[in-house]
């Protein structure tokens, strides 16, 4: 839901929208096509949010801008996220508007 | 005896239903429809995935609970805990959340669960009258 919810702010905003149901397929992906911004939770199935973000940064080596969707109470992994290249994060539940916000931020300085 | 949270009556030993079927509290979907943005298919897709979902994550919670698989138990709450506050059922989200961050440490964790999966299911009865 969180990610229909998502694809529904950023298309109707003009933006193309690709997702991924778990870790696995994020990198499949991410080997696949050249994206402009990734955005990704840090439970998932398989590689959660972290190893994601680590194999992007440290074994991929990609700039790609990465924003991190948790809720607060995962504060310690936010905090490594960042440690670990991450350039934002969005608290769940998020509000339309900051996705929006916080995307075309991440986007204007690529 | 009554037990009371927020002072609500949420139990006594009178009747075993936390709610009775006029006064438990309803779905807000003011969140849902802000993110619409007047898109009624969205919306209907919305709840349609949270009432294709919620059921296997409410037994899921409550399987892996009996089991004793907390971590499992994590997951579910915490796959469950949005989808509450996107379709506006948000009286199960205290509990659900509580859920998610001390199933492990509770001792009264079955009284929480009930009455959460009892809210949802008020909940989701609620959801299908609007598909």
């Amino acid at each position: 839901m969180i990610i229909k919810a998502i694809e529904h702010k950023l298309k109707s905003e003009g933006h193309v929208v690709e997702y991924a149901l778990d870790g696995n397929q994020a990198i499949q992906k991410i080997h696949e096509t050249d994206y402009d911004l990734i955005m990704t939770d840090l439970l998932m199935p398989f590689i959660g949010g972290i190893e994601l973000i680590n194999t992007i940064r440290n074994e991929l080596h990609l700039e790609i801008p990465i924003i991190v969707l948790s809720t607060l109470s995962h504060e310690d992994s936010i905090i490594e996220a960042f440690k670990l290249g991450a350039d934002d994060y969005i608290t769940k539940p998020f509000s339309p508007n900051e996705v929006s916000i916080r995307v075309r931020r991440l986007l204007i300085k690529r | 005896m009554t037990e009371y949270i927020d002072n609500k009556k949420i139990k006594s030993k009178e009747n075993d239903n936390f709610y009775n079927d006029t006064d438990y509290p309803h779905p807000d979907l003011t969140y849902l429809n802000a993110l619409a943005e007047g898109d009624e298919a969205f919306i209907k897709e919305m709840l349609t995935l949270f009432l294709d979902s919620a059921p296997a994550l409410t037994d899921s919670m409550r399987e892996s609970a009996r089991q004793g698989d907390f971590e499992k138990l994590h997951f579910s709450a915490h796959q469950l805990l949005p989808q509450l506050t996107f379709v506006g059922i948000l009286a199960a989200i205290p509990d659900v959340s509580k859920i998610e961050n001390e199933g492990k440490h509770m001792t009264d964790l079955s009284v929480y669960m009930e009455r959460a999966i009892k809210i949802i299911n008020y909940g989701m009865e609620d959801l299908k009258k609007m598909l």
